[in-house]
This record gives C-alpha cells, sequence and structure tokens, in this order.
C-alpha cells in the first residue's frame, strides 16, 4: 500500500512538472518583448524541471540515485536566477532593448 | 507514463529552438540555448530511468555545471558590447 501511494504521487508530481514546463515553452515562443520572456523561461527552469527530477527520484526510493537528484535540483534552484539575473544586467548595461526605429 | 512525458520534453524543446532561430537580439538566442540546457538535463535523467540503469545521473550533474560556467562566460562577453 505505501508502495502504490509514493508511485501514485511520483506521477502526479512528474505531471505537474510537465504542464509547466509546457507553459513556459508556449510563453517564451509568444510573449512579445525580451523582458516579457524572462518570466516564463524562469518558470521552465525553477519549476517545471525541478518538479520532474523530484518525480523520478521519488521513484527509487531511498538510495543513493535519490540523493543525487537532490542534489541536481538543489544546485538548479542555485544557479538558475543568478543566470538570469546576470542576463537581465547584461540586456541593461548594453542598452540592447531601446529600439532605434520601426519597433517588431 | 514516461513516454508522455518524454514527448512533452521534446515538443518545449523545439519551441525554444523556434524562439532560438527567430529571436530579434542575441539576448533571446542566449535565453532560449539556456532554458534548452536545463530540458537537455532533464531529457538525460528520463531517458536514463527509461533504459533501467541509473549511471545517467552523474552525467546529469557534470552537464548543468559546465552549462552554468557557459553561460556566465557568454554574458560576460556581450555585457560589454554595444549593437552597433
Amino acid at each position: 500500500m505505501w508502495d502504490s501511494v509514493v508511485n501514485i504521487t511520483s506521477w502526479a508530481v512528474m505531471a505537474a512538472g510537465a504542464f509547466f514546463m509546457l507553459s513556459g515553452a508556449v510563453g517564451v515562443l509568444r510573449m512579445p518583448g525580451f523582458f516579457n520572456r524572462v518570466h516564463p523561461a524562469g518558470v521552465i527552469d525553477s519549476c517545471g524541471a525541478p518538479l520532474i527530477l523530484l518525480g523520478v527520484a521519488l521513484q527509487y526510493g531511498f538510495s543513493l540515485v535519490t540523493v543525487k537528484i537532490l542534489l541536481l535540483i538543489f544546485f538548479l534552484l542555485i544557479t538558475n536566477p543568478t543566470a538570469t539575473h546576470a542576463l537581465c544586467q547584461a540586456v541593461v548595461i548594453s542598452q540592447a532593448h531601446i529600439h532605434k526605429g520601426r519597433k517588431k | 507514463m514516461l513516454a508522455a512525458v518524454i514527448l512533452v520534453v521534446v515538443i518545449s524543446m523545439g519551441m525554444l529552438l523556434l524562439r532560438a532561430v527567430m529571436g530579434p537580439s542575441i539576448f533571446d538566442k542566449i535565453l532560449a540555448m539556456n532554458c534548452l540546457g536545463n530540458n537537455v538535463i532533464v531529457l538525460i535523467i528520463l531517458l536514463g530511468s527509461l533504459a533501467g540503469t541509473t549511471n545517467y545521473v552523474d552525467i546529469a550533474i557534470i552537464y548543468s555545471l559546465i552549462s552554468f560556467v557557459t553561460i556566465i562566460a557568454f554574458l560576460m562577453y556581450f555585457k560589454y558590447k554595444s549593437e552597433e
């Protein structure tokens, strides 16, 4: 019975992660303007990928692989906001968001 | 069920590739490649779980470290270069 509960929880978490991944990808494709596209990209990086990886980690129970996947999730949650902040700061400093002429 | 999640991840990678090709500025392309790298990490672990082996998690950890250093190196170059 306990195995069945963990199994169903793992599939539910993976389905939620897949939904957020799809919504983030549609957002990056369809949003107008650069700073509007950074937000769905953050949804993919910090909400979609860790949920899918958590679902895979729950499938394996208490073993070494679960600890490694949790380490990977921890690293993803720390480095992805750092990279997003560096990207937005680079756009502001290089002034690439100022339109000269017709706006696309 | 794993096949459905893998299909969703592949569709998401296709959409991000479309944004990487048609983004008007270089920073749109850098953003799309960063998210593509994260999708690759998820795909490595899912395909390893489908094949029944647990050796692919080490590869995913190393790839995420290298991808983070790469994105920071690209941004350090493009930060001080003007568009003209």
